[in-house]
C-alpha cells in the first residue's frame, strides 16, 4: 500500500464510523445490551443488579445472590462481552479499534472469571470505561479506569478503607498501569528525598512509601452497594465515593505534598494528574503500545518518537490516536516489522478470515483460545495476557495449538459456530491435491509448501478415500470432499508460517 | 567456570567425604547423579506469618485480627511444630494436617526469616529475581534452573519438567525444557501421528522451529514411559485445588516412571490475599497441605530421590489492612521435604517481631537468604559443588545442616 493510501487508511481507523449493518444485526440478535444497576430494595444487603433491554424482551433482572428468581447465569454480562468482541473481531471494517481494545484490556487487565460481581460489571466495563476511551485521552481513561466497578472489584479498592488502607490497587496502579517496574526504586522504600528529582517535586520514579500514600489517596473510592445496614452508602451500583472511609491527612507522594482535609477524591485525582504526565508513564505505555503494534523489541528511535507526541498532547482528547498514528507513519514501524508470534484469539481469527469461513461465535471461542493459553478477559495475573514470542512457544502450547487445528473437523461439527464450506471456495480448475494445497496455502499466508511437506500432506489427504479420480471426488462425493479440504486447511494452520503474524 | 573445573570441583568434594565402605560410597554417588529436585512455588506472596504463625508471642496475636491467625488454644488452634526457633511455640495451620504429619515422621524440615534480600514488595521483580537466581537487578536473563542443568548435563529423557503449563522463567534457557500439565492430552488424539509432517515443515534452526522439534521429542517420549503403580490417594478433589493436584500427580507419574527428571516446577497460584484473607487462606492451605502430602506418597518409594523446596516470592505484613486482608511483606518461611532431611524441626534465625527488628519498622525481616536454602539442596543432593554459575555473586555462608549425612 503506498505511502498516501497508508496515511488515510490509518486515519480512516483511527476515525470509526458506526458499524456495518450486518454486524449491528448479528450484535442485536446475538448479544443483548446490559445496563448494570441498582435494586430499588430500601434495606441492605441491597443487590446489585443487571438490567438488560434487547429489541426482544424488556427488562429481565440478574443479581449476585443465588436466589436469582430467573435462574439466569450471573456471568452472563461476562460472556456477553466475549461474544461482542469476537463478533467486531471478525466482522468490524475498523480493525486498528479492536486491536486496541484488546490491548487497554491487557493493560488495565480484569478477570471476569474470578469473582461473581466482577463478571457481572464487565459488560459495563468493555462498553462505558475501555471503549469510549480506546484512542482518546489517558488521564481521561485512568480516572475511567479508577471508577470503574470491575476494577474496584478486581484489585480490591472497593474494600480500600483508612487504617489502614488496602495497597492492592495503588501498587498496580504505579508498576502495571502508568509508570512501571522500570521506573521502580524498590531500594529508597521510604527515603523520598533520595529519588532524584524528588525536592523539586519531580521525581523521577517511585518506591513503596509512594505506593502507601496513593492507597490511602483512595480510601472511599468504592461501589454504591451497601454492605452494612449502619452505612450510608446510596445504592447507585455504580461509582460512589464514601467519604467516611478516606484517610483524609497530609500525604506526600513522589515527592509533592498534598494538604490533609481536601475535596472530596482530590487525594486520587491528583495521584492520576501525577502519573499521567510523568515522562515515566509515557514512556513505559509507549513502549508497550509499539511492541503491541510492531515488534517484540520495538527500536528507540520508534519509541522515541511516540513518546515525543504523547508528551505533547497530554491534554488532547485524542491523545492517544494522534500517539498511534505517529507510530504507524513512521518510517521505523515499517523497517521494524517483525514477525510476531500470533496470539492464539489471532490464530483462530487470521484463519477464519483467509478460509472465508462463516464464523458466528459464541462464548466457546473463549474455550478455544483458553485451551491454546489465550485467556481472554480472564488472565490469572493482573500483568494480563502476554505480548511476548516466549509465552506463545513453548512445549506445552504448541502442541496445543497443534490440537486445535488438527482437530478441526471435530470442532467445526461440535460447536456449529463455525461453519465452514471450503469446496465452495475451490474453483473448478482446480483439478488435484497439489492444486488444492497451493490455493489453500495461498490464501492462508500468501505462500507454498516445500516439497517434503507436499508430500506428507498428500498422503494425509489420500487416506480412507474411494478409489475414484479428483473431479469424481468433488462431484460424486461431496461431504466427504468437504470434510477432507477441510482438514488440509486445517493442518496448514499448523505450519510454522501460519503461525507468525 | 568450565566443564573441567566443575568436574574438579565435584571430584574434589566427594573425596572430602568419608568413605567406610564401597557401596555406601556409590549409594551417595547414584544418588546424587540420579536426585530430582523439584521446586513448588507459592505465587502471589504467601502469608507466612498465618502459615507457620508464631501463636505464643504477644506482639503477633496482638497485630492480628480474629481470622487472620493462628492460636494456641480454642478457635484457629493450630499443629504445635516441635523444636521450633527460640522459645517462641510455633503452631503450622490448623488446615496443614498432611504437612505436620510428614514434620512429625522427620521428613520435613521449616525455615523462617528466610527470602530475597533485596527489598522489592512488588511480585513480578521479586519473582523474576528469584527465578533467574539473583538478589538485584543485573544482566542475568536466564533462569537458575536453567544454569544447574546445563552445569549437570543430565542424561534422562526428560531433565527438565514444568507442570503447571507454560515455561516458568527459571528454566528460560533450556531449551529441553518439556511443559507437560497433564499426561493423558500431551499427545494428538485423532488416528493421524502428524509428527512426521510436522518435523518436515518445522526444519530450521529457528527459535520456532527449535521448539517445535523438541515438543515432538517429548510426546514421542512421553508416549513410550512406562508408569509403575503409584499411590495417588488423598489427592484433593475441590474445583479450586485441580490445578495444583493435578500438577503434583503428573509429576509422580513422570518421576516414578524413571525418565530422568532432574528438575521440576510447580506454580501455586492464589497466594496474594489483600483482602478477606479470612475465606482465602484456609483453603489455600488445604490445598497445599493435601496436595503435598498426597504426592509424597504417591512417590511410591522414590521418596528418597526427591527433594522438595516450597517458598514464595515474599511474605505478608505483620499488621493486617482494613479489608480484612495483608498486604505485601518480606521475609516468609520455607520448607524443605524429602527422606533425606532432617526435619521434624525448624532452622533459620528468627528475626524477632519487635518494632526495631521490623523490617522498615513494618514486616518480618529476612535472616537467611533463599539461596543458601536452594544452595545447600544442590551442593548436598544434588551433587553441585560449586554455586558460583548457578547463582552469581552469591557467598554461601555457613551451612544449616537441613540434610542428613550418610
Amino acid at each position: 500500500m503506498n505511502k498516501i493510501g497508508w496515511a488515510r487508511f490509518v486515519d480512516e481507523q483511527l476515525n470509526p464510523k458506526e458499524e456495518p449493518k450486518e454486524l449491528q444485526n448479528l450484535l442485536r440478535e446475538k448479544t443483548y445490551h446490559w445496563k448494570v444497576s441498582y435494586t430499588k430494595e430500601d434495606r441492605p444487603p441491597q443487590r446489585l443488579q443487571a438490567y438488560f433491554e434487547s429489541g426482544r424482551e424488556t427488562y429481565r433482572r440478574i443479581w449476585q445472590s443465588d436466589q436469582n428468581p430467573e435462574k439466569i447465569d450471573i456471568r452472563l454480562p461476562f460472556y456477553e462481552t466475549i461474544i461482542v468482541s469476537w463478533l467486531k473481531a471478525v466482522h468490524s471494517p475498523w480493525q486498528l479499534r479492536e486491536i486496541m481494545v484488546e490491548f487497554w484490556h491487557n493493560h488495565f487487565a480484569v478477570s471476569g472469571a474470578d469473582e461473581d460481581m466482577i463478571a457481572l460489571t464487565f459488560a459495563a466495563y468493555d462498553r462505558d470505561t475501555i471503549r469510549p476511551n480506546v484512542f482518546g485521552n489517558f488521564r481521561e481513561m485512568l480516572e475511567a479506569v479508577a471508577k470503574s466497578p470491575a476494577m474496584l472489584y478486581y484489585l480490591d479498592n472497593a474494600y480500600n478503607r483508612a487504617g489502614p488502607a488496602n495497597e492492592n490497587y495503588a501498587r498496580e496502579l504505579f508498576e502495571l498501569h502508568t509508570l512501571g517496574e522500570e521506573n521502580y526504586y524498590n531500594d529508597q522504600y521510604d527515603k523520598w528525598d533520595d529519588v532524584p528529582g524528588a525536592r523539586e517535586g519531580k521525581a523521577s520514579g517511585y518506591i513503596d512509601e509512594d505506593v502507601y500514600e496513593a492507597a490511602r489517596a483512595f480510601t472511599g473510592w468504592t461501589v454504591g452497594v451497601n454492605p452494612d445496614w449502619r452505612l450510608s452508602i446510596p445504592s447507585t451500583g455504580e461509582f460512589y465515593y464514601y467519604d467516611n472511609w478516606h484517610d483524609h491527612y497530609q500525604k506526600r507522594i513522589m515527592g509533592v505534598q498534598l494538604e490533609g482535609h481536601q475535596a472530596p477524591m482530590a487525594d486520587g485525582l491528583r495521584v492520576l494528574d501525577i502519573l499521567s504526565s510523568h515522562e515515566g508513564t509515557a514512556r513505559f505505555v509507549c513502549r508497550k503500545i509499539c511492541k503491541w503494534l510492531v515488534a517484540d523489541k520495538p527500536s528507540d528511535g520508534l519509541v522515541d518518537k511516540a513518546v515525543r507526541t504523547w508528551l505533547e498532547h497530554l491534554d488532547a482528547p485524542d491523545q492517544i490516536a494522534r500517539t498511534i498514528r505517529t507510530i504507524l507513519l513512521s518510517p521505523e514501524f515499517v523497517e521494524g516489522l517483525g514477525t510476531k508470534i500470533k496470539r492464539p484469539n489471532h490464530l483462530i481469527l487470521s484463519f477464519a478470515r483467509t478460509i472465508e469461513a462463516q464464523f458466528v461465535p459464541n462464548s466457546g471461542a473463549y474455550w478455544w483460545c483458553d485451551a491454546m493459553g489465550y485467556h481472554q478477559f480472564s488472565s490469572p495475573f493482573p500483568t494480563g495476557n502476554p505480548d511476548d514470542a516466549n509465552a506463545w512457544i513453548n512445549s506445552d502450547i504448541m502442541l496445543k495449538r497443534w490440537l486445535i487445528f488438527s482437530n478441526l473437523d471435530e470442532l467445526v461439527k461440535e460447536e456449529g459456530y463455525f461453519k465452514l464450506d471450503v469446496a465452495l471456495q475451490v474453483p473448478d480448475n482446480v483439478q488435484s491435491v497439489d492444486a488444492l494445497i497451493d490455493l489453500l496455502s495461498e490464501k492462508l499466508w500468501n505462500g507454498k509448501v516445500a516439497d517434503a511437506v507436499r508430500t506428507e500432506l498428500s498422503d494425509i489427504f489420500s487416506t480412507n478415500l474411494p478409489k475414484v479420480s479428483f473431479r469424481e471426488l468433488r462431484t460424486q462425493f461431496p461431504e466427504v470432499f468437504e470434510a477432507k479440504s477441510l482438514h488440509l486447511a486445517g493442518m496448514l494452520a499448523m505450519s510454522p508460517q501460519f503461525q507468525e503474524r | 567456570m568450565n566443564r573441567r573445573d566443575f568436574i574438579k570441583g565435584c571430584s574434589a568434594s566427594l573425596a572430602l567425604l568419608a568413605a567406610p565402605s564401597l557401596n555406601v560410597y556409590s549409594q551417595i554417588l547414584s544418588d546424587q547423579r540420579e536426585h530430582c529436585f523439584v521446586f513448588v512455588f507459592l505465587r502471589g506472596g504467601c502469608d507466612g506469618l498465618q502459615l507457620v504463625a508464631p501463636a505464643s508471642d504477644r506482639t503477633f496475636q496482638d497485630a492480628r485480627p480474629h481470622g487472620l491467625k493462628v492460636n494456641t488454644s480454642g478457635n484457629s488452634l493450630g499443629h504445635l511444630l516441635e523444636n521450633g526457633l527460640d522459645d517462641i511455640g510455633f503452631y503450622l495451620h490448623p488446615e496443614a494436617a498432611g504437612l505436620y504429619e510428614l514434620y512429625q515422621e522427620g521428613d520435613l524440615a521449616i525455615l523462617h526469616g528466610c527470602g530475597l534480600p533485596n527489598g522489592t514488595r512488588s511480585h513480578f521483580e521479586a519473582m523474576a529475581l528469584i527465578e533467574r537466581g539473583i538478589a538485584s537487578k543485573e544482566a542475568v536473563t536466564d533462569g537458575w534452573m536453567a544454569r544447574l542443568l546445563k552445569a549437570l548435563e543430565p542424561k534422562g529423557k526428560l531433565p527438565a519438567l514444568a507442570t503447571s503449563g507454560g515455561l516458568p522463567l527459571s528454566l528460560s534457557g533450556y531449551l529441553p525444557t518439556a511443559c507437560i500439565p497433564d499426561i493423558d492430552s500431551y499427545r494428538f488424539p485423532t488416528d493421524h501421528d502428524y509428527s512426521s509432517l510436522l518435523r518436515k515443515w518445522y526444519s530450521s534452526s529457528s527459535h520456532l522451529d527449535q521448539t517445535a522439534q523438541m515438543t515432538l521429542d517429548t510426546m514421542e517420549t512421553v508416549a513410550n514411559l512406562k508408569f509403575p503403580l503409584g499411590n495417588p490417594k488423598g489427592y484433593p478433589k475441590e474445583w479450586y485445588a485441580h490445578d495444583l493436584s493435578n500438577s503434583m500427580q503428573t509429576l509422580a507419574k513422570l518421576i516414578r516412571s524413571d525418565c530422568g527428571v532432574r528438575v521440576a516446577t510447580v506454580n501455586h497460584m492464589g497466594w496474594d490475599t489483600h483482602e478477606d484473607q479470612v475465606s482465602q487462606f484456609p483453603m489455600l492451605v488445604r490445598t497445599l497441605s493435601q496436595s503435598l502430602t498426597a504426592f509424597y506418597q504417591d512417590l511410591a518409594g522414590r521418596e528418597k530421590d526427591v527433594t522438595v523446596v516450597v517458598m514464595s516470592e515474599f511474605g505478608r505484613r505483620l499488621r493486617a489492612n482494613k479489608s480484612n486482608g495483608t498486604d505485601h511483606g518480606h521475609g516468609n518461611m520455607m520448607m524443605v521435604l524429602g527422606k533425606g532431611v532432617k526435619g521434624g524441626r525448624m532452622y533459620g534465625k528468627w528475626p524477632g517481631l519487635d518494632q526495631r527488628n521490623l523490617d522498615k519498622g513494618v514486616d518480618l525481616a529476612i535472616s537467611t537468604d533463599y539461596r543458601t536454602v536452594l544452595g545447600e539442596v544442590l551442593q548436598e543432593r544434588m551433587g553441585v559443588s560449586s554455586l558460583a554459575t548457578v547463582f552469581p555473586g552469591f557467598e554461601m555462608p555457613t551451612k544449616l545442616n537441613l540434610f542428613k549425612t550418610y
